[in-house]
């Protein structure tokens, strides 16, 4: 008998394990609408209202505000009665593990229906036509989208493949230089007008750069991501890319002299910490080891709770031209989502005035020219210079993105840390990556 | 329903979790990499057969292969000898006639770092580790070394992570050192000490050879949880400087889930598959020299 029992136990222990098996992504709980009732997900999709479907909406980990969600999402269910949202948090070491993360959640059967994607991944998405064209569903409701009001005009592009869009644009990011002028005050430097030069940037860097009270103090954090290398890279006239992402074009002399005085900030100018992988410059930047770093306006809820107040915004010194470097994100239907008519609308919601307005208050900027006018210049604390954020006074360029980024990041941040390291050329490097993205992008 | 049916079935009963735990975990994902090995798969397309392609890609082609593969094998020179020996020693030290109290803090707190997520701690040693602002070379510093990029120079980064995984898994064999140790009949080292052996000679001619088993147990799961070495690596370098601190695992995860080479990160699983199986198969050879399971 005892065996019986003890078989039956084991076998009771064995369909526990079962139910155990099926796992889900990390979900924030947003709330339900309170005007759907009974089983969610069974009505088809179709022009008529739904009935009580649920949606999934995936966020990177690091952008929830689950408050700031919350009260969004309130306002999209008063005109929606019928769709409830589950709002699913990624965690990522970036862009590209998250776009692979999506890709397992579509492989794995479980993909959600719309995502907030940055223009780094967009065209991997499309490549693997994982994303749905808005245009017919803008077509049928014109009030949703109105290009016009967005800035800048370039990142609407660059959610554009084949003449087709595929992200509702939310918010953006430019790569500016944040200076904490306490600490360009300590050394006695006075901070250029921000139409300044690489040489005046290296001058004003070693000015900073040195021991203070004890502690030791770098001008500039070097950026470690393919983001802000392509801002340095604009500046100079190079690129990753050609201009229709089929070739590597970082052979260019004018990008192996960026590579080359990156690694020099290290190492022969001294004004730059040698960053690891994991270099957290935010931290550095707060804790008062670098005056300054290249970011956009993620960083402002920190800075808001850190009290830091001493910031001012310029621009990234002249090479041989001064650009304004753009990145940004957008919300995207995925193909496999069974409800689009009703992804589209959340997507149209979350990527509208509203949403902007209530979740974009105190991070990235809102793409809605007036919302950006009305958030940032009162966004506590107000950096000096805020104005970059909302209008940028030179030429404006959208960070590249090919179709295999996910693997190109890879291969760039494999040789990006073999040149911070002093341990390649700056001309071995550019060739390396070269000819490896180069097959990336053929294949 | 005779008694011998019954219990073949009851046998069998308990043998059932197990056995699904095993299908699930280890044979069906055996089974996948064999057959992905074969194909180009990139979790969305369809899958596409291409035959041996993929291994000759790896041998032929795959100029980052061998040093990566190389690298995981310097892994397991550091790891294993590193937890054998210090493991031991931390052992032989905690299991000394001292205080019940004692004994217990010092198994404690070495044993400690095992139980803390891998990922958590890592934050903590970046911060140590690093070259300007960290720990490690401030103290250098006040000693007049020069700061070590420890983790942004090939030359240093390997052993940044051997240090962190002998911190963070040794309290794992010193446990089982310990269990060996308390094992070993007190008579057996006092008619050691009467015949006029020394401390050293008693561990080597009584202990070693009595907790060999013990010993080969640790040497077998550190090799292989070794040879599987990601986190530590991941999280700490990135695997870099370039390759510099790469392992196979890492390198399947970037073919997997950067590249979304499905079919050539199984064929890179099945080549750390058997080089799993050859060097297990090497140390169980050698063992039958040196481990003995009976006290004579």
């Amino acid at each position: 008998m005892k065996k019986l029992v003890a078989l039956l136990l084991s076998l009771v222990l064995v369909f526990a394990m079962a139910a155990c098996a099926k796992t889900q992504p990390t979900s924030t709980q947003g709330p339900s609408n309170p005007a759907s009732s009974g089983p969610s997900g069974s009505e088809p999709s179709g022009s008529a209202p739904a009935q009580n479907i649920t949606l999934t909406i995936a966020f990177p980990g690091q952008d929830v505000d689950e408050q700031a969600f919350d009260e969004v999402i309130a306002e999209f269910y008063k005109d929606n009665p019928g769709i409830n949202v589950n709002p699913i948090a990624i965690p990522n070491t970036g862009w590209a593990d998250y776009v692979a993360k999506i890709k397992s959640m579509v492989a794995g059967g479980n993909p959600p229906d719309v995502i907030r994607i940055a223009v780094q991944g967009i065209a991997e998405l499309v490549a693997n036509n994982l994303a749905i064209p808005y245009d017919d569903y803008i077509k049928q409701n014109p009030s949703v989208f109105n290009a016009d009001e967005y800035y800048p005009q370039e990142l609407l592009e660059y959610f554009k493949v084949d003449g087709k869009l595929y992200g509702l644009v939310w918010d953006a990011n430019n790569v500016v230089l944040h200076v904490n002028t306490k600490l360009v005050e300590e050394a006695g430097a006075v901070l250029p007008d921000s139409n300044w030069t690489i040489d005046q940037f290296i001058e004003f860097g070693k000015k900073i750069s040195g021991e203070r009270n004890g502690k030791k103090v770098y001008a500039y954090a070097m950026p470690h991501n393919y983001f802000a290398t392509s801002a340095w890279l604009f500046q100079n006239g190079a690129s990753f890319f050609n201009e229709d992402m089929t070739e590597c074009t970082l052979d260019d002399p004018k990008a192996i002299e960026v590579f080359r005085l990156l690694q020099d900030m290290i190492y022969k100018y001294g004004i730059s910490p040698q960053p690891t992988p994991e270099s957290n410059y935010t931290n550095q930047f707060l804790s008062e080891q670098v005056a300054m770093i290249t970011a956009g306006r993620w960083n402002q809820a920190t800075y808001a709770k850190n009290n830091m107040d001493t910031i001012a915004l310029t621009l990234l010194p002249k090479m041989k031209q001064q650009i304004m470097t753009y990145g940004g994100g957008a919300y995207t239907m995925i193909s496999s989502t069974k409800y689009p008519n009703e992804a589209f609308k959340l997507a149209a919601f979350m990527s509208g005035h509203y949403s902007q307005r209530h979740y974009l208050d105190g991070g990235s900027i809102p793409t809605i020219k007036a919302v950006a006018e009305e958030v940032v210049p009162v966004a506590q604390p107000v950096p000096k210079n805020f104005e970059l954020f909302i209008k940028s006074p030179v030429p404006v360029k959208v960070v590249e993105s090919p179709s295999a980024y996910s693997a190109i990041e890879g291969v760039f941040n494999r040789y990006y840390s073999q040149l911070l390291a002093n341990e390649i050329s700056p001309e071995d490097a550019c060739l390396g990556m070269k000819e490896e993205m180069d097959k990336l992008l053929k294949k | 329903m005779n008694k011998k049916t019954k219990e073949i079935l009851v046998a069998y009963g308990f043998l059932t979790p197990a056995l699904i735990v095993f299908a699930i975990f280890f044979a069906i994902p055996i089974i996948a990499i064999i057959t992905l090995s074969f194909t180009e798969y990139n979790m969305i397309s369809p899958i596409r057969f291409v035959g041996l392609e993929n291994f000759k890609r790896l041998f032929t082609e795959d100029k980052r292969y061998l040093k990566i593969f190389l690298n995981t094998l310097r892994y397991v020179a550091i790891f294993l000898p590193g937890h054998l020996i210090i493991g031991f020693l931390l052992a032989l030290g905690v299991n000394r006639k001292i205080s019940p109290g004692l004994k217990y803090f010092y198994r404690t707190i070495i044993y400690f770092p095992v139980l803390v997520t891998t990922s958590a701690v890592s934050i903590v040693w970046i911060y140590i580790y690093d070259k300007e602002f960290g720990l490690l070379n401030y103290y250098l510093g006040k000693l007049g070394i020069e700061g070590i990029s420890w983790l942004t120079s090939s030359k240093w980064a390997f052993l940044s992570i051997a240090i962190f995984g002998i911190w963070k898994f040794v309290g794992q064999p010193l446990i089982y050192y310990l269990v060996g140790l308390q094992n070993i009949p007190e008579s057996l080292v006092e008619a050691a000490l009467i015949d006029g052996a020394n401390s050293f000679q008693s561990i080597i001619y009584i202990t070693l050879p009595v907790i060999s088993p013990t010993v080969f147990f640790v040497a077998i799961t550190v090799m292989i949880n070794t040879l599987q070495i990601f986190d530590a690596p991941y999280i700490l370098t990135r695997g870099g400087p370039g390759d510099a601190t790469r392992s196979l695992n890492l390198y399947i995860y970037e073919f997997a889930y950067e590249h979304y080479d499905m079919g050539y990160a199984s064929t890179l699983a099945l080549s750390l598959l058997a080089l799993i199986l050859t060097m297990t198969l090497i140390m169980f050879l050698i063992s039958k020299k040196y481990v003995h399971y009976e006290i004579e």
